[in-house]
């Protein structure tokens, strides 16, 4: 077991790191933003970027980089945006918007698309379990945007419930309950679709476990139905659910681009797109490898999981 | 010249030549001043080498960087308020200083009742919008398509600002001709002509921006020749004339207007029929200097700053105006514009590799003089244009007739000295440009913007406004624009409710507008 | 106990038949034999959701096809005046749903605009006051019912003498008044009220640039404010009057003349009636850029369905063959390539699209750009799931059979295993069609990619641009967004139907 997990944590390192120099090499062959002429020293700017070592090869660049990481954990600072200001710092003070945000959604919303998929599946072919389906089909149907602004409209501006705009740091410490109702509109947004997709997985593998022959065999025994429920079935069903829980948050914290925008919450989603936009090289390297990582980490999460959890799974060599 | 301190609180600034009117240009130019607080300046320094190395002292530096002023226990605040709080993306907090000297120098009374400002960052404008409405921010400026809705509103304001929206043309033929799209035609002075002509200007401010009007010239109406009297530079009698000569409007004797200001309010720009005309002629000039071949297909190069869909609207009009005006002549049905996204433009053009941009500039709404080097003719490197690349104003020759003499010198030279500089050929015979009357300064800046404008590297589009709300709780100092001051700022600004009383009037009643 | 001699010796007498008279054979087979697709058809019909989803998505095509052939607006329209309108049709005209008007709230100066709408054409913009009422500054307030198209007014054109001309020749053909007299705001200083071309009354202040109070006469009516002459053929104008235009105190004057020509003032309803040839009435209404959001509608629709359909068919065309290549092989084979489409597929989907927008995009055009991105990322969940397949099947009986008998590989891959696979291969690439839509729409939202030209639009350029205006002009982003969910919902729906249809197990459950 352990092999196993070491040789897929090694193996997730190769990946990104292949990855790393795709997006490095790429990004470095567009060329260099044209020097702003307004109000600046063109001859400055040249020698801060030979400084910079952008004339350079570009492996050798490469290399400098690998190096300002490994030795320094130096990400760089900023150039087209934030100039100046260094990388990892700026990620760091945005990131808990973002992970808090998302921390929150998934709290809030695992229970209900649990307890909606259970009841479902329960209720399976009932009226109940129409209603939920479609309910669900919706939310996952309808852009994620959308339902952020009639969101943040009817609940926020019409009806007055929570306030309009993420409250600072100023106003309210992170951890405060003002803060966290301020936040509110943003996490029912980001959990409606959380829910829809665990509701509708939880409702699928509750119903095809729900007919397997050992439930017969536990109603025989005397168990009430509550009880072969709890006891048996819930139990096989979770082997699939929880990683795809676990995977769920780790895949959300790269999903929330558009709803940090619209509510203004000052996480890294807006940050990536703007180096995007603007080129610069070093967050750019800098959010890929996080998004990068968070997605292989997902992935491994879900699979040493699944040999947690199923017995029957312990990974061992593939045949 | 520089600066000599004579006490603790009085400063000398030496000039290098004597300054007209020093009491009205003086206050003004002096309105950010550059003082910091030493301490803690000489404590941001950092000091590298030639290799990026750090080092330790001045001495040995070869850069020096500064990272004072950059976050918040780095900032001094030496005026009114000073800065409580900072977050990248967020937010900024002011809230007032009580120890500036103005809180106690008797002459400011009545002034600053603002105590605290808090400034949101807020990216979409949907949000900041029912921010506004809401009541949790006090301020809202508004985009074309809340307009429709509260340009009718009592709390609307609109403040003109100095820029002109126009659209730039590359004229150098060798770079025109590596890209290769046929672009190489805009060196045709009748082509582009044709394209000034083909522009409903009026109709373009009123569609496509929110209160933006109609543009014919490098200033705007918002610049003020003469201080002390506030005339404006536009509506001049130079001011005036420079525009109808470029748009070929003639008055007067045998000329199609009987005065000056009927020429001038009878202004569209628009001439389809005159623009066909010119096209035409435009296209039998390509073909004989052997420019174009008078077949292949031409595609002019348009960039802009993002693909936002107002761009596109924009540069929609422009393609198909500029093919009706290509209509009955040869290049009916070859020519055609195609859009580039590209952030950078302004750079791409200074370097001549983009055909057509939009450019916007404008200077200070009391000095109309300095415009001109300030903008269009004087890069920081000394050729001979900004943004019109291939069009070198320092070989175009403008003659002015001063005293009843002609003096001939470039374009360039013209507005150097009208910015002041001493231009060898000028200063000596003329004297400094502040020597002469407002009048004729304005006679002479009008006759420069013309020379530049006929050549139509350049098209005014329209002039910028903003138009914005302020909300029930604002009175803002003066109800209506005033030079410099605008609408009072916060140095007047007075408030009908206290913060208390604001939230029991929001919580209480829905706030109209 | 028997020994031995006597259970040689058993007389055949005590032997007999059980059963002479039948004859044994196996049991007749009670239903025919349906083949693999039949059977999955038959059980998709039973699912009736997936069949009503199908019919959606059907409908939804037609839509995008039909469409322009239908309607006389087409997605290069576009209206300078015209914009955010709101949905109109035509028959249902005074009913207050679907009929372009919605309710307004003005203040006194904005009432007055309004009110003076209208007065002239007789065409009025405010269908119905409801209430007014002062609040607690004292500001008195109207709540009115308000036509979008009508409260467009009028507007000044610059024409030249031969437009001129012709306008004047329609309005005495036609009988229809298009062209109104001067009010004095005819230089446009006016910031707004379309430049004050509705601004023909008198306003309280003589010096106002935006709008204000209007002075009002003893009846209560409007003081018309517009430019007279002594000469009733001033600027060439011998057509149509409008009433009150009698001479007394001067004739009206009904154009000026300037650099382009001459400026008019038109009744802008009249005006696109005499440039279209119908009145305006737009279905889904108008955006904010004045275009026709049902033909829109139809051209993104177009769009996003011509994109999502071909980036699924290729990513099936190299996702099945890897697929095959990897699953058929094994060994060291498919690790490697399974080390490379597992890279491949790790890439955050915005990195590769915007990559390749910054790269190809100048070369090949957006559109391709991100026909490659897609396709780049989207092949290997196809390959995933045909290579998940052939390790089911490879080990069966049959393919060692056909072996034995000396079939090929190729062969194999493609007469034996890949049948078999066909089924989830379908489901699975049906169920991606929403995801690239999806996508699309989202980097369109966030200006990654713009698919906006003068002829194209896409739905993800429709939702951004409506999202700004949710709270005050829901409709534009009302129908891009139900054309999406619908979408989405019904390819969601129809793929578990297909899901459910071509997985044999299921033959018989629910029965």
């Amino acid at each position: 077991m352990t092999k196993y997990v070491i040789k897929r944590i090694l193996l997730m390192f190769l990946t990104l790191f292949v990855i790393m120099t795709m997006c490095f090499v790429l990004i470095k062959l567009l060329p260099l933003p044209a020097i702003k002429q307004m109000g600046r020293d063109v001859n400055l700017v040249m020698a801060k970027r030979e400084q910079m070592g952008y004339n350079r090869p570009i492996m050798v660049q490469y290399y400098l980089f690998l190096k300002s990481i490994f030795t320094q954990w130096d990400w760089g600072v900023g150039e087209q945006m934030y100039t100046g200001l260094p990388v990892w710092q700026t990620l760091i003070q945005k990131l808990p918007y973002t992970v808090l945000v998302n921390l929150y959604s998934i709290l809030i919303s695992i229970p209900i698309g649990l307890a909606l998929g259970i009841f479902a599946a329960l209720k399976k072919n009932k009226w109940q379990d129409h209603l939920i389906s479609t309910m669900v089909v919706v939310f996952i149907s309808v852009p994620s945007y959308v339902y952020a602004f009639v969101v943040q409209y009817l609940l926020c501006f019409k009806l007055g419930w929570f306030p309009l705009t993420l409250e600072s740091l100023d106003n309210a410490r992170l951890f405060s309950w003002r803060m966290f109702v301020s936040m509110m509109p943003a996490i029912l947004s980001l959990g409606f679709g959380v829910v829809a997709g665990l509701a509708r997985y939880t409702r699928a593998e509750l119903s095809e476990v729900l007919t397997g022959d050992y439930m017969l065999l536990a109603r025989t025994k005397g168990l009430t139905r509550a009880q072969a429920v709890s006891r048996h079935a819930l139990r096989n069903a979770m082997v699939v659910i929880l990683p795809m829980i676990i995977g769920e948050f780790i895949g959300i914290l790269g999903g929330s681009l558009i709803i940090e925008n619209i509510f203004m919450i000052p996480g890294i989603g807006s940050l990536y797109i703007s180096s995007i936009n603007v080129r610069d090289y070093n967050f750019f390297m800098a959010l890929t490898v996080f998004y990068t990582f968070i997605g292989l980490a997902s992935g491994i999460i879900i699979d040493i999981s699944y040999g947690f959890i199923d017995p029957r799974i312990r990974m061992g060599s593939k045949k | 010249m520089g600066l000599k301190k004579v006490d603790e609180y009085t400063i000398d600034l030496i000039l290098a030549a004597p300054m007209e009117e020093a009491a009205f240009y003086l206050p003004y130019n002096l309105t950010s001043p550059w003082l910091v607080y030493e301490p803690m300046y000489e404590e941001c320094k950092s000091f590298f080498d030639a290799d990026g190395k750090a080092v330790e002292t001045e001495e040995e530096a070869e850069t020096v960087t500064t990272d004072y002023c950059r976050s918040l226990d780095k900032t001094v605040s030496f005026g009114p308020y000073k800065m409580t709080y900072f977050e990248l993306d967020k937010q900024i907090s002011y809230e007032r200083n009580e120890n500036w000297y103005g809180y106690h120098d008797g002459k400011h009374l009545g002034m600053y009742q603002t105590d605290n400002i808090s400034i949101t960052v807020i990216p979409e404008h949907a949000t900041e919008l029912l921010s506004f409405l809401s009541g949790e921010i006090d301020g809202v400026s508004l985009q074309s398509e809340d307009m429709e809705k509260y340009a009718s509103s009592e709390y609307i304001y609109y403040t003109p600002q100095s820029y002109t929206t126009k659209v730039t043309f590359n004229t150098d033929y060798a770079k025109l001709l590596e890209h290769g799209t046929g672009s190489q035609v805009l060196v045709i002075d009748e082509f582009r002509q044709a394209f000034a002509y083909a522009i409903d200007r009026q109709h373009f401010a009123t569609a496509f921006t929110a209160a933006g009007t109609a543009g014919f010239g490098l200033l705007n109406n918002n610049y003020v020749y003469n201080p002390f009297t506030g005339e404006s530079y536009r509506g001049s009698e130079a001011g005036k004339k420079a525009m109808v000569d470029v748009y070929g409007l003639t008055y007067g004797e045998g000329g199609d207007y009987a005065t000056l200001d009927e020429a001038y309010d009878a202004l569209t720009g628009y001439d389809m029929a005159k623009a066909q005309e010119l096209m035409a002629v435009a296209y039998d000039k390509a073909v004989e200097a052997g420019i174009y071949d008078g077949e292949s297909a031409i595609s002019i190069d348009f960039r802009v700053y993002q693909s936002d869909t107002i761009y596109v609207q924009m540069f929609t009009y422009f393609d198909e105006q500029l093919q009706e005006a290509c209509k009955g002549s040869g290049f009916e049905g070859k020519v055609s514009m195609t859009m580039t996204v590209d952030p950078d433009y302004y750079e791409t053009m200074y370097s001549g590799n983009a055909d057509a941009i939009f450019s916007t500039w404008g200077g200070a709404a009391l000095e109309p003089f300095t415009v001109l080097a300030g903008c269009y003719t004087d890069a920081s490197d000394g050729s001979g244009n900004q943004m019109e690349y291939g069009y070198d104003t320092s070989k175009i020759q403008l003659t002015f007739t001063v005293d009843g003499e002609d003096m001939t010198a470039s374009l360039q030279d013209w507005s150097k000295w009208a910015n002041l500089e001493e231009v060898a050929g000028i200063t000596d015979k003329l004297g400094a440009f502040t020597d002469y009357s407002y009048e004729t300064r304005c006679a002479f800046t009008a006759g420069m913007e013309e020379c530049f404008l006929h050549w139509y590297t350049t098209t005014p589009v329209y002039y910028r406004n903003v138009a914005a709300l302020h909300s029930q709780k604002i009175n803002l100092g003066s109800d209506n624009y005033v030079e410099l001051v605008e609408y009072g700022g916060l140095e007047y600004r007075t408030y009908n409710y206290d913060d208390e009383e604001w939230a029991a009037y929001i919580a209480n009643n829905e706030l109209t507008y | 106990m028997m020994d031995e001699k006597n259970m040689r010796d058993i007389a055949p007498e005590r032997f007999r038949f059980v059963r002479s008279d039948e004859r044994i054979h196996d049991e007749k087979l009670k239903t025919k034999p349906i083949g693999y697709f039949k059977d999955a058809w038959l059980r998709f019909r039973k699912d009736k959701s997936a069949v009503v989803a199908f019919a959606l998505i059907v409908m939804l095509m037609l839509f995008s096809i039909i469409v322009p052939f239908v309607s006389y607006y087409d997605v290069t329209f576009r209206d300078g005046y015209y914009k955010t309108l709101l949905p109109k049709l035509p028959f249902m005209q005074g009913t207050g749903f679907w009929d372009g008007t919605a309710s307004q709230r003005e203040t006194q100066g904005g009432y007055d605009y309004l009110d003076s709408i209208g007065v002239e054409t007789g065409r009025k913009a405010i269908v119905k006051l409801n209430r007014k009422f002062e609040d607690a500054n004292g500001i008195a307030y109207y709540d009115m019912r308000v036509d979008s198209y009508a409260k467009v007014g009028y507007v000044y054109l610059n024409v030249d003498k031969d437009q001129y001309a012709a306008l004047m020749d329609y309005q005495d053909r036609t009988g229809r008044q298009v062209l109104y007299p001067m009010p004095r705001t005819w230089q446009t200083n006016f910031v707004m009220g379309n430049g004050g071309a509705n601004f023909w009354y008198k306003l309280a202040d003589e010096k106002a640039t935006s709008s204000g109070l209007a002075v009002r006469d003893e009846a209560g009516a409007f003081v018309p404010n517009y430019i007279t002459s002594d000469d009733p053929e001033a600027m060439g104008y011998g057509s149509l009057r409008i009433p009150g235009d009698d001479g007394q105190g001067g004739w009206y004057v009904y154009a000026q003349r300037n650099q382009s020509g001459y400026r008019v003032r038109v009744d802008y309803m009249e005006y696109f009636r005499y440039v279209h040839g119908v009145l305006p009435c737009f279905v889904f209404g108008t955006n904010v850029y004045g275009q026709d959001i049902f033909s829109c509608l139809a051209a993104g629709g177009r769009l996003s369905f011509i994109l999502a359909i071909s980036i699924s068919i290729i990513n099936i065309a190299i996702g099945a063959v890897y697929g095959a290549i990897e699953g058929y092989y094994g060994g060291w084979v498919d690790i490697i390539m399974e080390r490379i489409s597992d890279i491949l597929s790790s890439v955050p989907f915005i990195v590769v699209a915007t990559l390749f927008q910054m790269h190809l995009a100048e070369k090949v055009g957006v559109l391709a750009s991100l026909l490659f991105a897609f396709v780049l990322t989207g092949w290997v969940h196809e390959a995933v799931t045909v290579r998940m397949q052939f390790y089911r099947f490879k080990g069966q009986e049959y393919v060692l059979a056909a072996r034995t008998l000396g079939a090929k590989d190729g062969r194999l891959i493609f007469k034996h295993i890949f049948p078999n696979a066909l089924g989830t291969i379908i489901t699975s690439s049906v169920l991606s069609i929403p995801g690239v839509i999806f996508s699309e729409s989202m980097l369109s939202y966030l200006h990654i990619i713009n698919l906006e030209t003068s002829s194209l639009t896409s739905i993800g350029t429709m939702l951004s641009s409506g999202q700004g205006l949710l709270s005050t002009y829901p409709h534009i982003i009302l129908f891009p967004a139900l054309f999406i969910s619908i979408l989405e919902i019904s390819f969601n729906l129809f793929g578990n139907g297909l899901r459910d249809a071509f997985n044999p197990s299921l033959r018989g459950v629910d029965d």
